[in-house]
């Protein structure tokens, strides 16, 4: 089944769980472990958002270049 | 009329009875048109006509009511004319008359002095006054052609439309144009043709003498064309020629190609016209296109620039996050020989949070182990 939720609902919710992991990390309000978890988890969630932001543009540069 | 004639012969009559009964004969005769020159010629205050005709070796009375006797305003002493009329007798005087129904002058003197003064009464009337004038419609599209058949004026006239692709619905109504015959002729035409919904009435003929043109100087043609609520164009003969109908036209034309060319005009400054409107409506039309893409193009430049605006900020947040988060790395600390100390699965921060022979347990970038306390110093 495919996802419904639009590629700009996926990125915001994104950049909440990214903002919370990083809300964590500077209350201190992680343990060592979790914080190598909730790290790894960070990064995956900054690779993806940057994937899909870089894929964005490619779309806007296509859209632009098909009108000018 | 021999036998009735018969008798009175055998039998003795009045003077009145005679007079009336050569009266009677008289009329019997029909109708005459006699020839001659007007030598005497009076209109008495109760509209009675008195004229003298004479041809040199007689002469002869004419009567009659002025009022209905056709051209007697266009008569003077001296003109030759034809007068049509009916032998007539005055019983009381037993006098002989020609009773007159109309007067035509004859030859080119009188005819030129009839034109003048039909001219100056028509003058006088308005027809000929401007205010009457009925304009051609906008563009022409069918129109009455009234003209003798095989003649150089309709030659003439159609040349010039082919000529230039006119493209005209034309109704051709072939009359006489000269001669006895040619004024019925000219005016029933007119009359059947001023029924129908042309767009003008062309009556053309060729140049020629006062006597050619005698229809194009009828009053009663000329009063048919003035009542016309169709637009009624003439064109007589040569540039020099001139008619009565001319001068009560709506349009004149000094010759029947001229008359052409009146109704090609009108119809180029029509077409000149519409393509001037439709390249006005075309500029206006592209004025605002030009402004709507001048628009248009702001609105996606503007569009554009707020994309690549909100595309950047998210790239910036999340570079942001990114830093952030890297200063929370821990393996990158440990990396540089530094150690994480817990206790019970608590970060030791601080030595005073452990105890002589506690376990506890040491994390290095690579592995972890534990250990017992064996000792412990305090700095300063």
């Amino acid at each position: 089944m495919k996802d419904k939720k639009s590629r700009k609902e996926k990125i915001i919710e994104k950049l909440k769980s990214l903002e919370e992991i990083v809300k964590k990390f500077e209350n201190n309000k992680v343990n060592i472990e979790e914080g190598l978890s909730e790290y790894e988890k960070a990064a995956k969630l900054i690779k993806s958002i940057k994937k899909e932001l870089t894929g964005i543009e490619i779309k806007v540069e296509e859209i632009k270049n098909s009108y000018s | 009329m021999s036998d009735n004639l018969g008798i009175f012969q055998e039998n003795i009559i009045s003077v009145s009875e005679f007079n009336s009964l050569i009266k009677d004969v008289l009329a019997n005769l029909g109708v005459f048109k006699v020839k001659g020159e007007v030598t005497e010629f009076k209109i008495t205050q109760n509209n009675g006509v008195n004229i003298t005709l004479s041809d040199g070796k007689a002469n002869l009375r004419v009567g009659g009511y002025a009022l209905s006797v056709k051209g007697i305003d266009l008569i003077e002493k001296g003109m030759d004319v034809i007068i049509e009329g009916a032998a007539d007798l005055y019983v009381p005087y037993g006098s002989f008359s020609l009773t007159a129904f109309s007067i035509e002058p004859v030859g080119e003197g009188s005819l030129a002095i009839a034109y003048r003064k039909l001219k100056e009464k028509l003058e006088e009337e308005g027809l000929f006054a401007l205010e009457h004038k009925i304009s051609l419609p906008k563009f022409i599209t069918k129109i009455a052609l009234i003209t003798a058949k095989d003649s150089a004026a309709y030659s003439d006239f159609i040349k010039i439309l082919k000529e230039n692709n006119v493209s005209l619905e034309i109704s051709f109504y072939p009359v006489l144009v000269q001669g006895s015959k040619s004024i019925e002729s000219i005016k029933n035409a007119l009359k059947v043709a001023m029924t129908f919904d042309f767009d003008a009435v062309v009556l053309i003929r060729g140049g020629g003498s006062l006597e050619d043109l005698k229809s194009f100087n009828d009053e009663d043609i000329a009063r048919l064309i003035f009542s016309s609520i169709i637009p009624v164009i003439v064109g007589v003969g040569h540039e020099k020629d001139e008619s009565i109908c001319d001068f009560v036209a709506d349009v004149r034309a000094s010759t029947p190609s001229q008359a052409a060319y009146y109704i090609i005009d009108q119809n180029n400054i029509f077409l000149d016209e519409t393509v001037s409107l439709g390249d006005r409506i075309f500029e206006k039309i592209k004025i605002n296109l030009d402004s709507e893409m001048r628009n248009h193009h702001d609105m996606i430049l503007s569009l554009e620039k707020n994309i690549d605006n909100l595309i950047t900020r998210l790239f910036d947040k999340v570079d942001t996050y990114e830093r952030i988060l890297k200063s929370f790395d821990v393996k990158n600390i440990l990396k540089r020989g530094f150690a994480l100390i817990q206790k019970n699965g608590k970060k030791i921060l601080s030595a005073k949070e452990i105890e002589k022979g506690e376990d506890i347990e040491t994390l290095l970038h690579d592995g972890k182990f534990n250990s017992i306390v064996k000792n412990i110093k305090y700095f300063d």
